[in-house]
């Protein structure tokens, strides 16, 4: 079944239809809140469950059930930024980033801390546009849905995030 | 390791599985609980109009009770039985699956 209709059904009152939405899209929406709030998997969980609620209880408001993976992404994009502003901030966030980025295989530590370094000094809007374009090969388009983002600033957050990546590597940005 | 590589390598650890049965769990019982509020949210102003309705009773209940004092017992527990068979009946249907 597409999304389009999973969500036509999860209207009409069907959990097995909003389940398995949620089903289909909570790895995108875990991972993008676990790259754009650093943190453990437990704070980015705590966030996804409360995107997950927000949208059972709000599904009346999606006008096209087809972009619901753009729409759950747009929860979770603004729960994430009321969780920023909230909750700790600057320096003790972006040290706990550090503290908890996910160990990555064939990747020294260095590399590692390098790249969490680099990406707690990002601006939440290229993070979460870094999240999604990079990390999940979403498109700008997509991403500028889903973020409520022009277009054209999209592209040079990613541009902005990339070449601020690819210097944390000890390389330049050559794409 | 191209840079590309590193991003690549850098990025997956932070991926989820593409299933995770606790993650639902979790997820599917907040939605049962914020269920449960919203129901018992639903039925407060049906007690607050079966409230007034009562208090606005009152004075007929008052007549009809000095005229039928000495049925009272048998009528109360007629109506609480009614009562009763009535909420039974709806809590069967509200926690039939569909």
């Amino acid at each position: 079944m597409t999304d389009a209709e999973l969500v036509a059904e999860a209207r009409k009152g069907s959990d097995a239809a909003f389940t398995r939405l949620v089903e289909r899209h909570q790895a995108a929406v875990r991972g993008f809140l676990r790259r754009l709030l650093g943190g453990g998997w437990a704070e980015a969980d705590d966030v996804a469950q409360e995107v997950v609620l927000t949208a059972w209880s709000s599904l009346h408001r999606l006008k096209q059930g087809a972009g619901f993976r753009s729409w759950l992404l747009g929860i979770a994009w603004r729960k994430a930024q009321d969780r920023i502003r909230s909750a700790r901030r600057g320096a003790a966030r972006d040290a706990e980033w550090l503290e908890t980025v996910g160990v990555a295989s064939n990747l020294s530590l260095a590399d590692r801390l390098a790249l969490a370094q680099a990406m707690a000094e990002l601006t939440p809007d290229v993070r979460a546009c870094v999240a999604l374009c990079l990390a999940d090969g979403w498109s700008h388009a997509e991403a500028a849905e889903a973020l409520s983002l022009p277009l054209g600033t999209v592209k040079s957050h990613i541009a902005r995030g990339r070449t601020r990546l690819f210097q944390a590597l000890g390389g330049t940005n050559d794409a | 390791m191209t840079p590309d590589q590193k991003l690549e390598a850098f990025f997956s650890a932070a991926t989820p599985p593409h299933r995770d049965l606790v993650f639902m769990a979790a997820a599917a019982q907040k939605i049962a609980r914020r269920r449960a509020v919203l129901a018992v949210m639903a039925c407060l102003p049906w007690a607050l109009v079966a409230t007034i309705v009562l208090w606005g009773l009152r004075p007929m209940v008052e007549i009809v009770g000095a005229t039928l004092g000495e049925l009272e017992p048998s009528l109360e527990l007629v109506g609480f039985g009614a009562v009763a068979l009535g909420l039974a009946f709806w809590l069967v249907r509200r926690f039939s699956p569909a």
